[in-house]
Parts: C-alpha cells; structure tokens; sequence
C-alpha cells in the first residue's frame, strides 16, 4: 500500500468520501445494482466510512467497511457499530468464499502492490450474480506501450491501471461487464481541491498535476467507475437467513 | 498598493479601504466553475481577501493547472 501520505489528513480535507466525486460515484452505481432490502453489502477500503452511510441512508443496513487504517476506521464508527467495521488487508479478505451480494471497492486498486490479487480477493467473496463496483484512476492510454507493459506484467506492480487490462482481469475472473463511465472532470476537480489544502496525494495522481517528467511522456490519467456482476445463479438475499457474522472466516 | 497595505513591523495585514485588520476567514475560491473552501485573510468589513503572492504562484498556481484542459 502507498502510505506515503497522510490518509488522516485527506480525510481531514475531503470527509469521509475521500474520493473523486464524493458519493455521486455510489449513487450511481446504486442506480445499476438496484439492490434489495437485505443485500450483504461489504466496503473493501472504507476509509472515514462515507460511503457506508450513504449504503445505509439508501436502505441498505447489512453492511460491512474493511480498512487498513484504524484511524480511519475510528472515524467510521462515528455513524455505525464497529463490530461492523474491520480492519485488514484488500489483498486478503478475512471473509468466506461467496459472502457478499455487492462489493463496493472505491478509489482502492490503484494504491495497492498486488492489484490483480485484489481482484481475484473481490472474486472469491463475492456470490454468484452479485456486484462489484470499482471506481478509480486509470490510464487513458491503451497504446502498444501499455500492452507491452501489462504483458510484462509491470503495470500490475507499479504502472497505472488501464481499462483493457481491468475488463480483461475481470472477464478472465467471471464477471460481466454493465457499466464503464469516465469522469476525467471530478478527478481534476479532487486533485486540484488536495493541492490547494497542501496535501501529498499518491505519486501517480500527481501526473495529473504536470510535475513528473516531459508532458509526452506523461500518462492520460482519468477516473472510472465500473459496475460488473458475476456470472452464475441469481442472488436471493433478500431471501436468505444468514447467521450472525455468518460472512467470517 | 491600491486596497490593501501591510502595518508596521509586526507585518499584520489591515484594509486601506477600511483601516481594520484582517482575519482569517473561511472564504469561497472559484475557478473554472470548480468552488473551493479555504481560510484566508480577509476584511471583516469589506470582505476584500489577501492573497499573497507566495499562495498565487504556487498552491493556487497548480490547481489551476490541474483543473486546465492541457
């Protein structure tokens, strides 16, 4: 993870969103799920806990916030229990095979080592016909360059993620594609809002900011949000009768 | 100097227009349609806001060009 710069303090700046484009990502992504009452909903890198109140504003109360930061996760439990919040590592989920209807993994991917292994973490834990909802910083460019770099693999380490390598990862993992929508403005919009309250944002992120290296040089770096279901059966959660923390390994 | 002149040699902004000093205040920057929040000095009369050029020529400088279509 790059820990580089201060998650307090960008919670500080932003609030508990600490994301491009605040809840209005979530929101929409809600649009698509259209979840029922009852849904199993985990937040993998859940931060101050925004968008686990906005779950919960829009009806949604079986929810669960995982975070590396317990810092952050103290600030979450401001607006929810805090046996619903756990602290642990995107890269290995402390959750059963096929627990969750839907997987909220925002602004997370991007600042992890192993991406393609957070991915395959989303994948495990995800039922069958349930949905993962990612949003993050991606390179525009799907250029020859950047298939070279995913074919050496390089980019899963310490490149920027590319829309042909996500949808490839996720296809490859079982997953069906039902939304992919760029919003190139909101991560201006975050990036120039972190630069003006003097915050350190991830290297990446500053090639948006013209600071590292020859403009030719620099990666297109926008912001997605992606909403995919899993091939298989049809989730019934609303349905189901589930066992208290039943979702824990 | 047209509104604003610094005081004597504790360096505290005051408002020529108005003779008070300033204070920091929470104020509203915007740029390229894009509002933000900041705590600057200002009139507490007048509302008039300093910003200096250290604050103009960097911070605000990179925002900018953050927020630019480049």
């Amino acid at each position: 993870m790059d820990c580089s710069f201060n998650w307090q303090e960008i919670y500080n700046t932003a609030g508990p969103n600490m994301r491009p484009g605040g809840s209005v990502l979530t929101e929409r992504a809600l649009e698509i799920c259209n979840l029922p009452t009852g849904s199993l909903v985990a937040d993998i890198g859940c931060g101050g806990g925004g968008t686990l109140e906005y779950l919960m504003q829009a009806g949604l109360s079986q929810t669960i916030g995982l975070d590396y930061s317990e810092a952050l996760l103290g600030e979450a439990a401001s607006s929810m229990s805090r046996e619903r919040l756990i602290r642990g590592s995107a890269e290995m989920l402390p959750f059963k095979e096929g627990s969750f209807d839907a997987l909220f993994c925002e602004c997370v991917v991007s600042i992890l080592a192993d991406r393609l292994g957070v991915l395959c973490e989303l994948e495990r834990v995800l039922k069958k016909g349930g949905y993962l909802i990612v949003s993050d910083v991606f390179n525009q460019d799907d250029s020859d360059r950047g298939k070279a770099e995913i074919a050496s693999q390089k980019i899963l380490i310490d490149g920027v993620l590319t829309k042909k390598f996500l949808l490839g990862v996720l296809n490859g993992l079982g997953f069906s594609l039902l939304l992919w929508e760029e919003y190139e403005r909101l991560l201006r919009e975050f990036v120039a809002r972190m630069i003006l309250a003097g915050q350190c944002l991830p290297e990446l992120w500053r090639h948006r900011q013209g600071m590292n290296g020859k403009k030719a040089d620099r990666p297109k770096i926008s912001y997605f949000l992606l909403v995919a279901r899993k091939r298989g059966t049809v989730f019934q959660s609303a349905v189901n009768k589930r066992e208290s923390k039943s979702w824990m390994t | 100097m047209t509104e604003i002149a610094k005081c004597g040699s504790d360096k505290k902004w005051i408002c020529n227009r108005c003779g008070v000093p300033l204070e920091v205040q929470k104020v509203r920057l915007q740029y390229l349609r894009v509002i933000f929040a900041h705590h600057l000095p200002a009139c507490p009369k007048c509302g008039m806001i300093l910003i200096d050029e250290e604050l103009a020529t960097g911070k605000m400088a990179e925002a900018e060009q953050a927020l630019e279509d480049k």
